[in-house]
């Protein structure tokens, strides 16, 4: 039995499928969370049952829109056997259209009346017998996430559903309709103002808001490091001790391991922030900070809703270009995820260490926030120029806020174990191979590195960074660093011996120039994939390399030059 | 009337008519945002913030040109 889960965004529809198969679907507080249909599978009284929990959508008319394509073409082609529609029981009438649009399909429904605990606080009652006598079909109260009325929403899909009784065929009978059943079936309440309007008053402040916001991401930040810290010593003590252990196999010790180990230092890091942007999500903070920053971000051609793909670029660039989907508007899609990759990712974190301590001792922290703010200024500027001269139109958006919630701890970590997955599928295959390669590029024909194969690159690759006065071995890191640019350091460690020896390879300006190209050039290997997944294009993924090159050569020359009259 | 996105911070109006092309107008119908239903405008700065039946949403300025929302006393009897 093949059961479509459909109904508006953020209505809890994956936290029902969760609760009726014992899943673990990662479930959100904003709007747009699943963007590709889910499979479930459960049993029911020993009766297999398929769930497949379709993108949330307001209606399935608008074809321009992914999701709403994904849903219909669903139901049009797979024809499930029934469908489980899920309505927000706070928002009855704006759900119903949905409910009155998915009757014309012919096939069973069941309406899930989910919420129902957040419609009562909102002083909204609804007689659900009555709904299901309206509509023709069984409809059940539920509250997903703390199991309610999931027995008996089970029982019902046993049974099978009913197709409907009404049939209304245009958009305006169907709002119409939808408002005269909401009107029936709803008893409604003054209540006093809620907390969430409180909440929402302080947050999108005029003069609140943004400071609000800054002191969210703050935080976040010193949770990211600061926190993180004490598992970053504990990782690099247990990576140096194996590295030992295996002395005896340079291409396990020198190769894997460290290779490997610089990669997975980073882990706590980028689990600490994708923790703390959970925690804003779930909470349903986000949403707000899209109203809030979107004055800032139309200056540049974007709009609030690139935001959060923005903020996740700090952790890690491919799943802030996944994140990307959720923009409705095409052009400021494909223009979030090109100029995501200028967002400094933490994996360039360990380059801008490694070269503030060598060469800017005393104001390393000056240096390296000046690097993730020079990635920024990029990245919106560069935004600026696609929409002015590629990309251009006005982008239309609109986007329901959430209702705030108590993120809860399950939540959180699937949230973050799904981002962070990521990164260490990374560290586990490309990072990997990439490590030996290293090794045995650096080992033969000589084990002197000038006169092995790493060192003949470097040595031809390197006139072309010549003007910026780098040397072989700065090239042939930057080189490998096109695969990820954890390799950089990773290359320097191998190739000096110790990755602080630099500071005798370069001046201070000539160091400054490396940071800045180093931030700027070439997306990793997996930031790529992303781009060419997400875009569905050659011609952008191309665009966004040489782009980066460009940028990179032409700004690290600049401060290069400029640095060296300073310095 | 005027666009919605000339409304002040704390006004109200009832929406009348959604201009422009279809997909705004279907976009705008199926969250709700129809004719003849009040409309309150909290934030405006940059994009809008406005509820209508007690749900809350942020509106893009451009979309907001193209929402007609009357604003005269008498509107609820038109």
């Amino acid at each position: 039995m093949k059961v479509a889960m459909v109904g508006n965004p953020n209505v809890g529809k994956t936290a029902l499928l969760n609760a009726i198969t014992g899943g673990d679907f990662i479930i959100g507080n904003f709007p747009g969370t699943t963007v590709e249909k889910k499979e479930g599978k459960g049993k029911i009284d020993g009766v297999e049952v398929e769930f497949i929990d379709l993108p949330g959508t307001y209606g399935l008319e608008d074809v321009s829109s992914p999701d709403e394509k994904i849903a219909r073409d669903y139901i049009l082609n797979e024809k499930p056997d029934l469908i489980l529609n899920v309505v927000d029981a706070s928002n009855l009438e704006r759900n119903l259209y949905l409910t009155l649009q998915l009757m014309e399909f012919g096939r069973p429904i069941i309406v899930a009346l989910n919420l129902v605990d957040e419609a009562k606080k909102k002083g909204i009652e609804i007689d659900s017998e009555k709904l299901g006598k309206i509509l023709g079909m069984p409809v059940v109260e539920t509250v997903a996430v703390e199991n309610i009325g999931v027995d008996e929403l089970k029982r019902k899909i046993l049974e099978g559903g009913k197709k409907g009784i009404i049939h209304v065929k245009t958009l305006e009978e169907r709002i119409e309709k939808a408002e005269e059943i909401a009107r029936k079936v709803t008893k409604k309440k003054v209540v006093a103002k809620s907390v969430g309007d409180m909440l929402d008053e302080v947050f999108t402040d005029k003069y609140l808001g943004i400071p609000i916001f800054f002191a969210f991401m703050w935080m976040a930040f010193r949770f990211t490091y600061d926190v993180a810290s004490p598992l970053v010593t504990l990782i690099d003590l247990v990576i140096t001790q194996l590295s030992e252990l295996f002395s005896a196999y340079p291409v396990i010790s020198d190769g894997v391991i460290t290779g490997v180990g610089s990669v997975l230092v980073f882990v706590p890091n980028i689990a600490f922030l994708f923790i703390a942007l959970a925690i804003l999500e779930l909470s349903g903070y986000m949403a707000r900070a899209v109203f809030i920053m979107d004055k800032t971000m139309e200056r540049f051609g974007l709009n609030g809703r690139s935001v959060v793909p923005l903020i996740m670029g700090f952790g890690c660039n491919v799943p802030a270009i996944m994140a990307a989907r959720a923009i409705e508007d095409k052009n400021a899609r494909i223009v979030t995820i090109l100029v995501n990759p200028f967002i400094s990712c933490s994996a360039r974190l360990p380059i801008y260490v490694l070269f503030a301590g060598a060469f800017f001792a005393g104001m390393e922290s000056a240096v390296i926030m000046a690097m993730y703010l020079l990635g920024v200024l990029v990245a919106l500027f560069s935004a600026l120029l696609l929409r002015k001269f590629v990309f251009k139109g006005e982008g239309q958006f609109i986007m329901e806020f959430p209702s705030y919630r108590f993120p809860r701890l399950k939540d959180v970590w699937l949230l973050t174990w799904n981002r962070t997955k990521h990164f260490l599928q990374k560290a586990g295959t490309v990072i990997f191979a990439m490590s030996i390669v290293i090794w045995f590029l650096t080992n033969y024909p000589s084990s002197e590195i000038r006169y092995s194969y790493a060192g003949m690159l470097g040595y031809f690759i390197q006139p072309i960074f010549a003007p910026m006065g780098w040397g072989w071995e700065l090239s042939l890191a930057l080189i490998m660093g096109f695969v990820a640019k954890e390799v950089v350091v990773e290359t320097l460690g191998i190739v000096l011996g110790n990755p602080a020896a630099i500071a005798g390879l370069l001046t201070p300006a000539q160091a400054l120039g490396f940071m800045v190209f180093t931030l700027l050039y070439m997306p990793c290997l997996a930031t790529l994939a992303a781009i060419k997944a997400e875009t569905e294009s050659w011609k952008w993924t191309i665009f966004a390399v040489s782009y980066g090159i460009l940028i990179a050569y032409t700004l690290a020359f600049i401060v290069t030059a400029l640095g060296g009259l300073i310095f | 009337m005027v666009p919605l996105a000339l409304m002040k911070e704390g006004s109200k109006g009832v929406v009348r008519e959604i201009v422009g092309g279809r997909g705004a107008y279907v976009k705008l119908q199926e969250m709700g945002i129809t004719r003849g239903k009040e409309i309150k405008v909290l934030r405006s700065s940059g994009a809008l913030l406005v509820a209508v039946n007690g749900t809350k949403f942020v509106v893009g300025r451009g979309l907001a040109m193209k929402v007609m929302v009357d604003v005269s006393k008498d509107r609820e009897k038109s």
